[in-house]
């Protein structure tokens, strides 16, 4: 035996999302194509996955399987955060897809593999698993992405993130060859960070290279500036349901693979990157909130919403530069991307909804005109996400905000917690056009009907959630807080081993 | 005699990358790409890794190499492109990024490995890479198995439509 049973707790939420993808496909196949009880035994496998995460919530030190993942708190948050994205997308999805030709199974099924790529890749101590894990996410969003064949848009999406995804792992795998090749053969992280703490002042230049490389690939799946290129495009013309997913669990998934890498693989080459990430986090705030003003189409404004977002979040990725307060950093992040999705997800819920009514196929901006007057509800959990993503108090997005910024401060990133909140301010200027286009405009068209009873059960539990998680942080904060405080790099726990 | 045929096949090798670019005939590219293929299945028989030759012979120059020519010939692209689509300007852009990277690669190698690194002997056999794959290596390689499911289920649901569209469209691509 090369790995120990405890090796095995450490993936159960990957085994049970496996077994749950398979058995999705077979009930699809051989009981039932109801999209009701396909999407109602997803959701129950994934509650029941949740469970299993906590209750085998062990922390080793050590790793499991030779290093190859942490099992630490850090990556059990991540775990729950991301089985939450699944699940709240899952939720929102049957009455989106409502084309009797559609295959549910197989999206969930899709969905649920995408979902263990995300956790693999935010679980990843080692180049190995850290590929894989990229590209088994990456694989399932270029499929999720175009599944609305009727949709040229949508083919589009799906061949434009294939390409330049395809291209970017291209950049992200160079890196790591230069990487493996300048470390003497190492792709564990613990191993490499030794490798680079005994090169000293002389780093060799290839070295350098490889770590450029590979952020690249890393930027590239964040989105930001200027790998950002692609991504209101294919959040445009994915499925909303997907463009949600999309915009949550991926973007957790590398952010937190990006800051582990950094900040505890490579903290002794911070001078090298932390420049580089500071002038990358301060573009990708300032062009993404920037575009984000003029945009007409709902879709396309939170895409560079999201983008902002990105640049918020390479702040606590260059705080963890500095090893005495990568902690906070961490956790900071790990609070942000909670709150994050939560907001995130019921501004496309509601998306879709409005979309419904209005029933012509576009996401324009006016459609929200005057719905305060006919859909008070859904007006008022709409301001709460936009409050949020502004991040204006009493919401998560505040907190979370707050929290990725005093780690920034305290690691000396004065000037660039400045140009955040400088842009924080412009991007209230968007998403509080929202609320005014909701509250303060009559309304144009008549709105059809919006019932979706399911999509409006997650509506009203992210909105409620943002706003408990605004008044009373502490919870999620104090597991925020040990999640970031336990982040390993474990080096293998078995040598090469020799043929002989 | 070992540097005269690494010489020879690295030369081989660049030679017929290069033609892969700029060939005009996609066929003639697909095929040279084979040779370059070959060439570093012989570097790496040189380096004392058979097993990754052989792999690279049955995987790449055999099994991707077919599915290219399929990919070409069904595309239809029996006529030579032309380059016009980009313009001069976009190709002159390329070829100074190239050109850059090429710079900065060299620079970036030049003394960082050493040449005369000691060969590790088993390195490269099917014993040793066996031995990896399934103790140290054992989750990516369960990981590698999930990401093919993902990908199979994947090509499946973008490829299967509803049936009475395809009838109408008469099995057009």
């Amino acid at each position: 035996m090369f790995f120990n049973l405890s090796d095995l707790f450490a993936i159960a939420p990957e085994i049970c999302l496996l077994v749950l993808a398979a058995v999705v496909l077979k009930t699809e196949l051989f009981f039932t194509r109801k999209p009701t009880a396909l999407q109602g035994i997803t959701m129950a496998g994934l509650l029941v996955t949740m469970g299993v995460t906590v209750m085998t919530a062990s922390e080793f030190p050590t790793g499991a399987f030779n290093g190859m993942i942490a099992a630490d708190g850090f990556t059990l948050f991540l775990k729950v955060v991301l089985l939450g994205v699944a699940l709240l997308t899952t939720l929102m999805s049957r009455e989106y897809f409502d084309d009797a030709a559609f295959r549910h199974g197989e999206y969930y099924a899709l969905l649920l593999l995408t979902t263990i790529g995300m956790m693999t890749l935010a679980a990843a101590t080692d180049l190995v698993t850290l590929f894989l894990g990229v590209e088994t996410m990456s694989v399932g969003l270029y499929v999720l992405a175009g599944l609305r064949h009727d949709r040229p848009r949508s083919s589009e999406a799906s061949l434009k993130y294939l390409l330049l995804g395809a291209f970017a792992s291209g950049f992200l795998l160079y890196g790591m060859a230069l990487l493996y090749g300048s470390t003497g053969g190492k792709t564990n992280f613990a191993e490499i960070a030794a490798a680079i703490s005994r090169f000293g002042d002389e780093t060799p230049k290839v070295l350098l290279a490889g770590v450029g490389l590979i952020l690249i690939g890393l930027l590239f799946k964040v989105a930001a500036f200027p790998f950002h290129f692609w991504s209101p495009d294919v959040y445009q013309g994915s499925p909303t349901p997907v463009t949600a997913f999309m915009s949550a669990g991926p973007k957790a998934a590398a952010i937190a693979a990006t800051i582990r890498l950094m900040g505890w693989a490579l903290p002794d080459l911070a001078a090298v990157w932390g420049p580089l990430l500071w002038v990358v986090a301060a573009l990708t705030m300032t062009v993404g909130n920037i575009i984000a003003i003029s945009q007409k189409d709902i879709k396309r404004m939170l895409a560079y919403s999201s983008i902002s977002h990105a640049g918020y979040l390479l702040l606590a990725v260059l705080a963890a530069g500095d090893q005495s307060i990568r902690d906070l950093a961490a956790s900071g992040m790990l609070f942000y991307l909670a709150a994050y999705y939560l907001m995130n997800l019921g501004a496309f819920a509601v998306a879709i909804l409005v979309n419904r009514a209005r029933d012509n196929g576009d996401y324009h901006l006016d459609d929200y005109q005057g719905m305060a007057a006919q859909k008070p509800m859904y007006a008022l959990a709409m301001t709460v996400f936009m409050i949020s993503l502004a991040g204006i108090p009493p919401t998560a997005g505040f907190f979370g905000k707050l929290f990725v910024f005093s780690a920034a401060i305290k690691a000396g990133y004065v000037w660039l917690v400045a140009i955040a909140v400088l842009n924080s301010v412009v991007s209230a200027f968007y998403y509080l056009r929202i609320v005014v286009l909701m509250y303060m405009k009559p309304q144009t068209s008549p709105a059809g009907s919006m019932r979706s009873p399911a999509t409006a059960v997650l509506i009203g539990f992210c909105a409620v959630a943002i706003v408990v998680l605004g008044l009373i942080p502490g919870g999620i904060r104090n597991l925020a807080n040990s999640g970031g405080s336990s982040v390993a790099i474990p080096p293998p726990t078995v040598a090469e081993v020799s043929t002989k | 005699m070992e540097l005269t045929l690494f010489a020879l096949v690295a030369l081989a090798a660049v030679a017929s990358a290069l033609m892969v670019v700029i060939g005009k005939n996609p066929v003639y590219s697909v095929l040279f790409l084979v040779t370059t293929f070959f060439c570093l299945a012989i570097l790496y028989v040189m380096l004392g890794a058979p097993f990754v030759a052989a792999l690279q012979v049955i995987v790449y120059a055999g099994a991707i190499m077919v599915l290219f020519l399929f990919v070409v010939m069904l595309l239809n692209l029996r006529h030579p492109q032309k380059w016009d689509a980009g313009g001069s300007t976009r190709r002159w852009i390329g070829f100074a990024t190239a050109a850059g990277v090429l710079l900065v690669s060299l620079a970036a190698v030049k003394g960082a490995f050493d040449p005369n690194a000691p060969l590790q002997p088993e390195m490269g056999n099917a014993e040793s890479i066996g031995m990896a794959l399934f103790t140290r290596f054992l989750l990516p390689f369960e990981i590698g198995s999930i990401l093919l499911l993902a990908a199979i289920i994947g090509v499946v649901t973008l490829l299967k439509r509803d049936n009475s569209k395809v009838a109408t469209k008469g099995g057009e691509a």
